[in-house]
């Protein structure tokens, strides 16, 4: 009979309500706390600028970057919590420090430069936002205020002049959805050049004759984009737009 | 009724021998080079044929006493070179494959026409063809002639630019 029990116990187990665990994993990002140095306030300084870029599937998108300039001992310091950084933006990011220096006639040894980049993509490449890092960085030394309503794309040379950089039309249109009134641009680039493929046919006896040509097309950066656009050279004429 | 077989018999045996003729002349059926002459985009008038050969980064275009030297890079001078020479490498160069997509389907280049420099690039056309259509493609100078030098077309350059742009050699 015991056996008879133990046995239908186990049986009626199996058809009656159990209790189910459902494990739910939270994905959701939460944003990192930015550890904050205790330091004099006086002694930090910070500058904020928004740059245009497009990321790997060609969509726009808005990059902040963030310089932060601290007390420390000439570091050159990445925070890479959200984004990865390429080597060309390492590259930017120490020609930007030195365009700095040398343009608002400081030393930086006794300060570390920390710079965050944060943008709607997980990887931006490419050294286009290095007249941006300049701007920033400049900023934040001078601890003066970046004009938001402004925005910048070009790479920077260790001269100070801005150099040229692809996909303009896409950035000027990310700057424009992302609020900026002024686009600034490399020299000779605020018109893009574009080529479209043409195929033409005619009939020659009993023959066909095809010409497939590319057709150039002089693109005007400004009303494709619907944005305000200026050419800049150096970055000394670009912080005439940018410092408040 | 002798006299209607008897002109039958000529008609065919003339007909015969035209077919006969042709075929020894080489004139293919239907009279398919003749047509080809009358494409304007096929004239060589005002261009030279030139000779190629490559060098470290450079093609050079020699005809007459004028030499073209078009800067390329290293990948486009290295496949020219090998088209001329005729060696193919271990694995199949793009241009190698290009050739063998158009010889399986029947698509038999031509000639190039470097036609004119604008802005420090030279602008050159290829002409293919397959059947009755002509296909006369822009193309990069360096991708023409590396498919023109593996099959055997010629290649021509406008004399206009070859005076203009050209070193005198002679």
């Amino acid at each position: 009979m015991m056996v008879g029990i133990v046995i239908g116990a186990y049986i009626g187990g199996f058809f009656t309500s159990q209790t189910v665990y459902v494990y739910y994993y939270n994905y959701t990002t939460q944003s990192v706390p930015r550890q904050l140095v205790e330091l004099n306030s006086s002694n930090v300084s910070f500058a904020s600028i928004t740059v245009p870029a497009v990321d790997q599937e060609g969509n726009g998108v808005a990059t902040i970057l963030d310089v932060q300039v601290v007390p420390g001992s000439g570091k050159t310091l990445a925070n890479v919590d959200k984004l990865l950084f390429w080597t060309d933006t390492q590259n930017s990011i120490r020609t930007a420090k030195s365009v700095a220096e040398e343009l608002t006639n400081s030393s930086l040894n006794d300060y570390d430069i920390i710079y965050t980049i944060s943008a709607n993509a997980s990887v931006i490449e490419g050294p286009s936002a290095g007249a941006a890092l300049t701007i920033a960085t400049i900023a934040a030394i001078q601890k003066k205020q970046v004009n938001q309503s402004v925005m910048i794309t070009g790479t920077v040379n260790h001269d100070g002049t801005i150099g040229p950089v692809g996909e303009i039309i896409a950035k000027a249109t990310a700057a424009k959805s992302i609020g900026a009134e002024l686009f600034l641009v490399p020299l000779s680039q605020s018109a893009q050049i574009s080529y479209t493929s043409q195929k033409y046919c005619e009939k020659v006896g009993f023959s066909q004759i095809c010409t497939i040509e590319q057709i150039p097309e002089k693109v005007d950066v400004s009303e494709k984009a619907g944005i305000a656009v200026k050419e800049v050279r150096t970055v000394e004429e670009a912080l005439r737009y940018f410092l408040v | 009724m002798k006299e209607k077989i008897a002109l039958a018999a000529v008609v065919a045996v003339a007909f015969l021998t035209g077919i006969f003729a042709g075929s020894r002349t080489g004139i293919p059926a239907g009279g398919m080079l003749t047509e080809l002459d009358g494409i304007p985009q096929l004239s060589t008038e005002g261009f030279s044929k030139a000779d190629v050969q490559v060098g470290p980064l450079m093609i050079y275009l020699t005809s007459g006493c004028y030499r073209l030297s078009i800067i390329t890079n290293e990948i486009q001078a290295d496949s020219i070179g090998k088209g001329i020479q005729n060696i193919t490498d271990e694995r199949p160069t793009t241009h190698d494959t290009l050739n063998s997509i158009l010889e399986n389907f029947n698509i038999q280049p031509l000639m190039v026409k470097v036609e004119s420099l604008r802005d420090g690039t030279y602008y050159s056309k290829i002409l293919l063809r397959q059947g009755n259509e002509i296909l006369n493609l822009d193309t990069r100078p360096s991708d023409a002639i590396a498919v023109a030098v593996r099959a055997g077309a010629p290649v021509y350059v406008k004399n206009e630019l070859l005076e203009k742009a050209g070193e005198k050699i002679c």
